[in-house]
């Protein structure tokens, strides 16, 4: 039997507001993943490999062993991968740390066991040469039989080709320890793992001053900041889920039919809004542009970045903190999402243009349908 | 023919005064947007930013202003706020479908307020706000901004592709002899450029790269007064051979070539691209002592100029001290004591050789700093050279400053 292709695994990308990190699946309905990837959300996107996303709610987490676990809206496909059983890893044994690193696609990246079993402020680590980067964080670090050996967690930015993830035993305790129970959220105590479902200041089994944990930020609603606040409360006004659409800090991403459309506040001055809608074709490229750049566009605009073509708005940050004229900005922003989607339409059925490399060719090829 | 000294001309260009702007009206704009007053923030905007003028009152009639080339227009329209720059129109040019494409790929774009937009054939960039939110910071960005967008691409697009201008404001072309001064200062600039990039060839150092890009740019927009076309031909060609980052070779082949090409430009070709042009902001951020006294009044930069002048290398030493005054001569609005001291060092050592130029140099420079720089106890720090007041906009000019 041949091992499935990197693709066909159970390991997704997670995003979240605070940015984005790597899960695996253990059932078709539960994916594990860091405690830092997910907190403080308790609900978090999980992308397919067709880009669309699916809601995660977060169920259970140990901010002391850094392990979450995400029970999804709907079965994910992929072939889950077993944890190995046992302590029995050697020093140079080689392993492969699978995930998302820096946001990019699905990657795999080779290294050996630098230490199986290295102490870290108390806890035991495997310990790997093998590169770990921003975004492999919650991802599966697996033996050359494809079983979890740990779960890839940080790296030391002091040092090269130092990483760490959480012993297999460790993380199938966790697992283990959340079929046992049956409360919808919880923390795990960090002293003696006893499961805490409200922020107590001390741990009713074991008596632990949790005061440090500051456990009330995992379960209260994180607070927004008012871009966040702004621009969610806009997308849900254009039918757009907010929690899918989250693709790190004052960042955010998702697809209207089959238009991407990107959203972020890269300074303090602007809150941009892109689709990169088409490809200009090669012919009535005069009409074509003259169509782009037509005065009726306002207050949105087309550019060409890179020869794909993009729908693009400018909001200046003072309009987000002003208290007037929200309704009319918001709207703007439903105008600019439901835009996106006709327009790749429209330039492909009246100017011949191609899809841009992001655009979701499944639903172009429905709507591109005469 | 080798170099051996460096020359010193005086600048046909006209030299803008420091501007100094009147920074509570803008608080008071501030407040007034806060407080929902938006008529009156707007109204303190542009007393703010034209303090040589009557506040324009808007409710009356149109405000327009000349920035270089450009026209630009301050409207109420209804409840709205409207600013405008004519650019071009595209009847009759050679090559509209390359003008459309060149418009939306560099004048379009995220990240900015204005847009260009086509009505009939004309092509002006646009902004347009209910006045309701029109809070300063905002404004003030579009005024800056957009008239230095539309004098950067206007004549781009008229020599490339035949556009033709629309209201662009007439710059004042050079007389008889101001012509025959620009072009023999440029064609000896350009001749310099090419020794000096053979010198950077020969000894292998990216410190001599970097001074000798420096001095190629920003010599010649110290010296003389160029606009249309050339001027944008030069800021793209220095995006490779003034960049840093860029590998040192690919730097020094694209410098030459671009010398080269210079050099060998017709007069009447250069001599159309040359004139005095209006500019109602200021077109140049105010030259500050401190930002004197971090060249020239210690630190990193002028230690290692130091090593270079008293270990026998007085060449590198004089070109950093030619290249960092001709950049500050350049980039700054100086008030006319501290410019007449500046040009006043690279005259004394026009014609020198290195060995004295350097010694010259350095003491005129230190003594520039000593007398118009920051108190010692303004601390002495990097030099940030595009602060907000830079109204230019442009930061694809910078000089190379990686090695200091």
């Amino acid at each position: 039997m041949t091992a499935p292709a990197l693709t066909e695994l159970g390991v997704f990308q997670v995003f979240t507001g605070g940015g984005t990190g790597s899960g695996f699946l253990i059932e078709p309905t539960l994916l594990v993943t860091n405690c830092h990837v997910v907190a403080p959300y308790r609900q978090v996107a999980i992308e397919l490999r067709d880009r669309t996303r699916v809601l995660g709610t977060v169920r259970r987490i140990s901010p002391q062993r850094d392990l979450a676990m995400v029970e999804l809206a709907q079965p994910l496909p992929g072939e889950i991968l077993t944890i190995r059983p046992g302590d029995d890893l050697e020093p140079n044994q080689p392993i492969s740390i699978i995930g998302f690193p820096v946001g990019l696609p699905l990657s795999i990246t080779d290294g050996v066991v630098s230490n199986p079993r290295q102490l870290l402020d108390g806890q035991h680590f495997v310990q790997t040469d093998a590169a770990i980067n921003p975004g492999n964080s919650g991802g599966p670090m697996v033996d050359d039989e494809r079983r979890i050996v740990a779960v890839t967690t940080c790296k030391l930015r002091a040092a090269d080709n130092v990483g760490f993830g959480i012993p297999g035993p460790d993380a199938q305790a966790f697992v283990d320890g959340f079929h046992s129970q049956t409360a919808p959220f919880g923390v795990l105590c960090p002293a003696c793992d006893a499961l805490l479902e409200t922020a107590e200041r001390y741990c009713q089994h074991c008596g632990t001053d949790l005061a440090s944990l500051e456990l009330a930020t995992y379960f209260d609603p994180p607070d927004l900041h008012p871009l966040v606040e702004f621009v969610e409360t806009a997308l849900a006004g254009a039918a757009v889920d907010p929690v899918l659409a989250r693709h790190g800090h004052h960042n955010w991403s998702f697809y209207s039919g089959s238009a991407p459309i990107e959203i972020w506040s890269c300074c303090s001055e602007h809150l941009c809004f892109a689709s990169p809608l088409a490809k200009p074709g090669k012919q009535q490229l005069g009409e074509l542009f003259r169509f782009l750049l037509a005065a009726d566009h306002a207050p949105m605009a087309f550019d060409l970045d890179d020869n794909v073509i993009r729908l693009v708005l400018t909001l200046h940050i003072t309009d987000v903190f002003a208290d007037a004229d929200h309704a009319e900005l918001r709207a703007w922003i439903a105008r600019f999402v439901a835009s996106a989607d006709r327009f790749d339409n429209e330039l492909h059925a009246t100017y011949g243009c191609a899809p841009a490399p992001t655009t979701q060719l499944t639903f172009w090829k429905e709507q591109a349908k005469p | 023919m080798a170099i051996t000294s460096l020359s010193f001309a005086t600048p046909l260009r006209r030299l803008p005064a420091p501007r100094r702007l009147d920074y509570g009206l803008l608080e008071a704009a501030m407040a007034h947007a806060e407080a929902g007053a938006t008529g009156d923030a707007v109204a303190g905007v542009l007393g703010h930013l034209f303090p040589d003028a009557p506040v324009p009152d808007l409710t009356a009639g149109p405000f327009a202003f000349v920035q270089g080339s450009s026209r630009v227009t301050v409207a109420l329209d209804g409840d709205a706020l409207a600013v405008t720059v004519p650019l071009v129109t595209l009847a009759g040019a050679r090559n509209p479908v390359a003008a459309l494409r060149y418009i939306l790929t560099t004048v379009a774009g995220s990240g900015q307020l204005y847009q260009p937009r086509l009505r009939g054939d004309d092509i002006t960039l646009e902004f347009r706000d209910k006045l309701s939110r029109m809070h300063p910071a905002k404004l003030l960005e579009v005024l800056r901004q957009m008239p230095v967008e539309a004098d950067r691409v206007d004549d781009w697009l008229e020599t490339e592709f035949g556009a033709r201008p629309l209201e662009r404001a007439p710059i004042t072309p050079l007389d008889d002899a101001e012509a025959a001064a620009a072009d023999a200062l440029w064609r000896s600039h350009w001749a310099d450029v090419e020794e000096l990039v053979k010198e950077s060839q020969r000894r292998r150092s990216v410190f001599f790269l970097n001074e000798v890009t420096a001095l190629a740019l920003f010599r010649v927009q110290f010296a003389l007064p160029v606009c249309g076309v050339l001027a944008a031909q030069l800021t793209e060609s220095a995006g490779t051979w003034n960049d840093g980052q860029q590998d040192p070779t690919k730097r020094e082949a694209s410098l030459a070539r671009c010398a080269r090409d210079m050099a060998a430009l017709p007069a009447a070709t250069l001599r159309a691209n040359l004139g005095h042009a209006a500019y109602a902001l200021a077109p140049l951020a105010p030259g500050e002592a401190a930002t004197l006294t971090s060249y020239f009044g210690g630190g990193d930069y002028l230690s290692a100029i130091d090593k270079y002048r008293t270990s026998g290398r007085s060449f590198e030493a004089t070109l950093a001290l030619w290249s960092s005054t001709t950049y500050l001569l350049a980039r700054y609005a100086w008030p006319p004591e501290t410019a007449a001291a500046l040009m006043g060092a690279l005259a004394a050592a026009s014609g020198k050789p290195w060995r004295e130029a350097s010694a010259v140099l350095w003491d005129k420079l230190r003594a520039v700093a000593e007398l118009f720089g920051a108190d010692a106890a303004d601390g002495v720090g990097p030099d940030d050279d595009d602060d907000d007041d830079d109204d230019d906009g442009d930061d694809d000019d910078r000089r190379a400053e990686d090695d200091r």
